[in-house]
């Protein structure tokens, strides 16, 4: 008993270890609250960008649609998140994007949902309060203002890589600063980031709540 | 919660609790052992073998591995998310409750309290591991593991005792009865708690027909440990992990099963074991009751939604 108990603790230490090392390297990205979008961006591997907008938390939205009862399309919002970005549509690669949710923010409209939603049938955000996006890569697609943003998605605490279509929305000035805006719409299955909850047992879209999840992320920031 | 969960949660290990009693049953007639006069004989009920008795904690074991296997559609032993180590915690529940039913009744209190208190420490840890602040600290985790340890210890030893004084089938169904009804209690936290406490009420009453069988005897001698820990891990996990902590229902949920320890009391040694069953459960009952019924209608609300604020809490 007491062997097990150890072999235990140093497997538990160091899930712990990994487990807070991925929290605080999310969670370091940014500090503000904001509603949360991605952004397609281009990863810079060797140095800080030199230049970085700030999301900008009111005119920001993360949104995500999930079939209802097989037959029902469910959205529902976060409404706490932040993030940086910069699309450099004149050379896509120097393009980058970052985010991290809140899960804790999850707005369905009914707050017994929202609870659901937060503990441990779903979200389970207490253990892991945040979701993260961080991209890779960044590269023009067909169409005008259309590319294609890369990235690693960290959801219940396993990250994953992820391909959204972005629609970039332009350079403009908002308050007497530089703005730029963009679109992402990129879908996931939830069972493969272990969220399992009333999925149909063939893993498809007809159970309570289906299987494929379509996140739409809609971002605004200025220039820091 | 779908038929399939239902049924895992509950007939099926109820069910093959209920073979798996009969089977030792018969092995044990074959051999004569339960007309032996050799063996521990309790304080009020005789003991079953020792072969016999590991039945209990093994089964209810194995049982809550079945129901964690029903949610989460796949076992693994150490997985990255907290809500699914319920199958972890179930062998360190079953292995406690093993070495309490190998020894002696005379020396059970000690060996439930001991091996059920660090089976319940561990599963406190096993979730309360995962959290960070300001969810919680590292000295309010050392508390809290420290503290589910010392009242699942405690919880042990009241149930072997309690389960002594209730001997046949009256132990088993005063833990499925009381049992169920926390784990409907628990909802109020964390709606999937049925799913883990339903196997063990399930397969203790499916031990309930080893013990219509057996007479007078102890069947569940062991099981009241894993059950302790069962019952600590649960209530700790549905505590932390739901929308926000719930005091009150955490310690009711701890305090009821306390209660059944009344049916040991001196004053109703010389009772009819009936007697002291209804005694053993009314306590623990009311209160889980209570708690069950304040959690239960946040459970079902919308299947008679009014048009403010509807929610089907299923989906």
């Amino acid at each position: 008993m007491t062997r097990m108990l150890k072999t235990s603790k140093t497997k538990l230490a160091a899930a712990i270890v990994l487990g807070a090392g991925a929290i605080v390297a999310g969670a370091a990205w940014s500090p503000a609250v904001v509603a949360g979008t991605a952004v397609a961006a281009s990863a810079t591997t060797a140095s800080q960008p030199e230049t970085v907008y700030a999301l900008d938390k009111v005119h920001s939205v993360a949104l995500f649609r999930v079939r209802h009862a097989g037959v029902g399309f469910f959205w529902g919002r976060f409404n706490a998140g932040d993030g940086e970005f910069f699309i450099d549509t004149d050379n896509p690669s120097n393009s980058f994007f970052r985010a991290t949710i809140q899960m804790a923010s999850v707005d369905t409209g009914n707050e017994s949902r929202d609870k659901h939603l937060q503990a441990a049938d779903f979200f389970n955000a207490r253990q892991f309060p945040t979701a993260t996006f961080e991209s890779t890569g960044f590269r023009a697609a067909g169409g005008e203002n259309m590319y294609e943003l890369m990235g690693d998605l960290t959801f219940m605490g396993e990250t994953k890589p992820i391909t959204a279509a972005v629609e970039f929305g332009g350079n403009g000035t908002f308050r007497g600063k530089e703005t730029q805006g963009f679109e992402a719409v990129f879908e996931i299955k939830r069972t493969e980031w272990g969220l399992s909850t009333y999925v149909a047992d063939d893993g498809g879209e007809g159970g309570g709540l289906g299987n494929t999840v379509r996140i739409v992320l809609g971002v605004e920031g200025q220039k820091q | 919660m779908g038929t399939r969960e239902i049924l895992l949660a509950t007939i099926v290990p109820g069910f093959a609790a209920a073979v798996i009693g009969l089977i030792g049953w018969w092995l044990l007639a074959r051999k004569q052992q339960l007309n032996a006069s050799g063996g521990d004989h309790g304080a009020t009920s005789m003991e079953l073998p020792i072969g016999a008795r590991i039945i209990g904690p093994l089964v209810i074991a194995a049982a809550t591995l079945l129901g964690a296997y029903a949610w989460q559609t796949s076992l693994e032993i150490w997985p990255r998310s907290a809500t699914q180590r319920f199958p972890v915690i179930a062998l360190a529940a079953g292995a406690a409750g093993l070495l309490a039913a190998l020894v002696p009744s005379g020396l059970r209190i000690v060996t439930s309290s001991v091996f059920g208190g660090a089976a319940g420490a561990f599963g406190a840890w096993v979730f309360l591991g995962v959290l960070q602040e300001p969810i919680i600290t590292d000295a309010e985790r050392l508390q809290w593991v420290g503290y589910i340890g010392f009242r699942v210890a405690v919880l042990a030893a009241v149930l072997e005792v309690a389960l002594r004084v209730l001997p046949g089938v009256r132990g088993p169904l005063a833990i499925w009865a009381v049992v169920g009804t926390i784990a409907l209690g628990l909802t109020q936290g964390w709606a999937n708690a049925p799913l883990v406490l339903g196997p063990v009420a399930w397969a203790t009453l499916g031990l309930g027909l080893l013990g219509v069988l057996v007479g007078p005897r102890n069947v569940l001698a062991g099981s009241g440990t894993t059950i302790a820990v069962m019952l600590g891990s649960a209530a700790t996990f549905s505590n932390w992990f739901g929308d926000t902590e719930r005091w009150p229902m955490l310690v009711v949920l701890l305090d009821a099963p306390l209660l059944l320890g009344v049916a040991a009391l001196p004053w109703f040694a010389s009772r009819a074991a009936w007697i002291r069953l209804l005694v053993a459960v009314a306590a623990p009952l009311l209160l889980a009751g209570v708690q069950a019924g304040i959690a239960v209608p946040g459970l079902i609300a919308a299947t008679t939604a009014s048009d403010d604020d509807a929610y089907d809490y299923g989906y």
